[in-house]
C-alpha cells in the first residue's frame, strides 16, 4: 500500500486525533468525539480541515465557456465573488461530481470537487479543454494550499476577530479575497460558517487561532453527520455516476437554455426514482446498503446513514420511486432487524 | 493510555469481568481501551434475562457511529441482570466502562475451568501495548 497523502495543516494536529485513510488521505475522523463536535458545531462553532477536496484553478478567454459545457448550472450569470453549486455531468446525464464554481475574475475561476473523483475529473475538464479547443489553463492545486471550514452560530464573530472582516456582511454564497485569502460564506453543514483557502501557513495560521479561540476541531465523523441531518448528498456515496441530477430533485438548479454535456440525456425526460430521506422512530444507526421495504416489498436500498445526534433517530438517505409520498411507511432491514421508519423530504432538521 | 484495573479478568477480544464474591455473580463490560477505539457508543443490543450464553459466545452488540462491534460473553452461564441505565445513556460505556457503563451480570456455571483461559490485568495491558 502505497503512502498516504497528508494535507498542508496534517501537523498542525497529527497525534491529536483518530485518524482514518479517506480517498488516499490520512485525516482526522474525531478530535474528542463525532457527538461533542456535531453539538459544537450546531450550538457554538467547529473546524474542519477539508484540504483534501480537489480544487481546479481555470484561467484563459475561454474559461466561462469550458464551464458552461462542462456544467448543467448557469455559469455566465456569475460576477466575481460569487459562488455556484453545479454537477459536471458525462453523456449519459450520470454525475461524474458535483461542485463549486467560484468566480475569481472574469476569465479566472476555481472549481472545488470531492476527492475521491479527482483523477477522474481531472482527466474530465483536461479532456473537454483539448476537445473543444477552449483557450483555459487548467492547474490543480497542490498539497503546498489549503482549505477549512469553520461553521456554527458563533463561526461569524470568531472569525471577525481573526480576519478583521465580517463574513455576514456577504450574502450567501459570496466570497471576499482578504490577504490572500478566499472567504466564502458557505459550508455543508446546515450552520452559517465560512469556508476559507489559501496556502498552507496562512490558512494553518487562522486555523491555529481559532483553537485558541476555542472553536472544536472537527473530524470527517462530525461533518458526515451534520450533512446527513440537512440531507445534503456526499459524492461518490450517494452521488454516482449511475445518478442524474434529475433523480437528486436538481432540476432549478440546471440551466436547460445553454449547451451542456449529458443535457440530451436529461432535457424533457422525468425521473422514476427520487433521492430522500429515511427517518426511523427509535435511536439506531442506519447504514449504507440497508434495504428498505414498503408494504413487504423493496422499495429502495440506503446509500447512507447514520444517527441523528439532534433527533436521536437514525436517518438515512437512498433513492425511492418518484411517486412515493414523504411520510409514507417504511421498514428498514439493518442486519436483519426490522425497523419502522418514514419516507421524508430532507432536511431532518430545520435550520432558522 | 487506556487504563486497566488490577482487580478484573479480561478477554483478548476487549471484554472485562468482575467476580464477585465467591464467583455466584459476575459482571461483564468493555474496557476503556474497547470503549477509546469505538468513539461514541449510541446504541447497545443487550442479552435477554434468563438466557444462557456460552464461553465467547455473541452476547451483546455495541454501535457507535462508525462500527457495530459483537460483545463476546467471556464465561459461560445465564444472564441474570442487564444494566438498565444503557438503553437512555449507552455514552454511560464512554464515561465509565469499569463502573456505570457495566453490560450485564451472568450466574457463571463453568467459572473454575473457563477462569484459566481469561487474562490477568499484565497481559491485558500488553495485549494492547502491541495494538496500538
Amino acid at each position: 500500500m502505497s503512502r498516504l497523502r497528508e494535507t498542508a495543516l496534517h501537523h498542525l494536529y497529527a497525534g491529536k486525533a483518530r485518524m482514518i485513510e479517506f480517498n488516499g488521505w490520512d485525516m482526522p475522523v474525531w478530535f474528542s468525539s463525532i457527538e461533542k463536535e456535531h453539538l459544537a458545531v450546531r450550538n457554538a462553532a467547529g473546524v474542519f480541515d477539508i484540504s483534501h477536496m480537489n480544487r481546479t484553478d481555470i484561467e484563459g478567454a475561454d474559461a466561462e465557456k469550458l464551464l458552461e459545457y462542462a456544467c448543467d448550472a448557469g455559469i455566465s450569470g456569475l460576477g466575481a465573488g460569487d459562488m455556484r453549486y453545479t454537477h459536471m455531468l458525462n453523456e449519459n446525464g450520470g454525475i461524474i461530481d458535483d461542485g463549486i464554481v467560484f468566480r475569481l475574475e472574469d476569465e479566472h475561476f476555481l472549481f472545488v470537487t470531492n476527492a475521491c473523483t479527482e483523477t477522474r475529473v481531472n482527466d474530465w475538464l483536461a479532456r473537454l479543454v483539448s476537445a473543444g479547443n477552449y483557450r483555459a489553463k487548467l492547474r490543480h492545486e497542490g498539497p503546498d494550499r489549503a482549505m477549512i471550514a469553520v461553521q456554527g452560530p458563533l463561526a461569524a464573530q470568531t472569525l471577525r476577530a481573526i480576519l478583521g472582516a465580517d463574513i455576514r456582511e456577504l450574502g450567501r454564497f459570496k466570497f471576499v479575497i482578504r490577504d490572500s485569502l478566499i472567504v466564502s460564506r458557505s459550508g455543508y453543514t446546515g450552520e452559517d460558517g465560512a469556508e476559507l483557502i489559501g496556502s498552507g501557513p496562512a490558512v494553518g495560521e487562522v486555523f491555529e487561532r481559532l483553537l485558541e479561540s476555542g472553536v472544536q476541531p472537527c473530524g470527517l465523523g462530525a461533518r458526515d453527520t451534520l450533512r446527513l441531518e440537512m440531507g445534503y448528498p456526499l459524492g461518490c456515496v450517494d452521488v454516482t455516476e449511475e445518478v442524474t441530477p434529475l433523480e437528486m430533485g436538481a432540476e432549478k438548479l440546471i440551466d436547460f437554455s445553454k449547451d451542456f454535456v449529458g443535457k440530451s440525456a436529461i432535457v424533457g425526460k422525468a425521473a422514476t426514482r427520487r433521492f430522500r430521506g429515511v427517518l426511523t422512530d427509535q435511536p439506531a444507526v442506519l447504514r449504507g446498503g440497508s434495504e428498505v421495504l414498503s408494504g413487504g416489498r423493496k422499495v429502495g436500498v440506503l446509500t447512507s446513514g447514520t444517527l441523528s445526534p439532534v433527533l436521536r433517530r437514525g436517518i438515512g438517505m437512498g433513492f425511492f420511486p418518484a411517486n412515493m409520498q414523504p411520510g409514507s411507511e417504511l421498514t428498514v432491514n439493518l442486519r436483519g432487524r426490522l425497523l419502522s421508519a418514514s419516507l421524508t423530504k430532507p432536511p431532518f432538521i430545520r435550520k432558522q | 493510555m487506556s487504563s486497566v484495573p488490577q482487580d478484573l479478568l479480561y478477554t483478548k477480544e476487549h471484554e472485562w469481568v468482575r467476580v464477585l464474591g465467591e464467583g455466584g455473580i459476575c459482571v461483564v463490560g468493555i474496557t476503556d481501551y474497547a470503549q477509546s477505539k469505538l468513539g461514541d457508543v449510541v446504541v447497545i443490543d443487550l442479552p435477554k434475562v434468563g438466557s444462557k450464553l456460552a464461553f465467547m459466545q455473541t452476547a451483546a452488540t455495541i454501535e457507535s457511529y462508525k462500527a457495530v462491534s459483537d460483545i463476546y460473553s467471556p464465561l459461560t452461564g445465564e444472564v441474570k441482570e442487564v444494566n438498565p441505565e444503557l438503553s437512555s445513556n449507552p455514552g454511560l460505556v464512554n464515561a465509565e466502562p469499569y463502573a456505570k457503563g457495566w453490560l450485564f451480570k451472568l450466574a457463571p456455571s463453568e467459572l473454575g475451568s473457563e477462569r484459566a483461559k481469561l487474562l490477568g490485568p499484565d497481559s491485558y495491558a500488553n495485549l494492547i501495548a502491541g495494538l496500538s
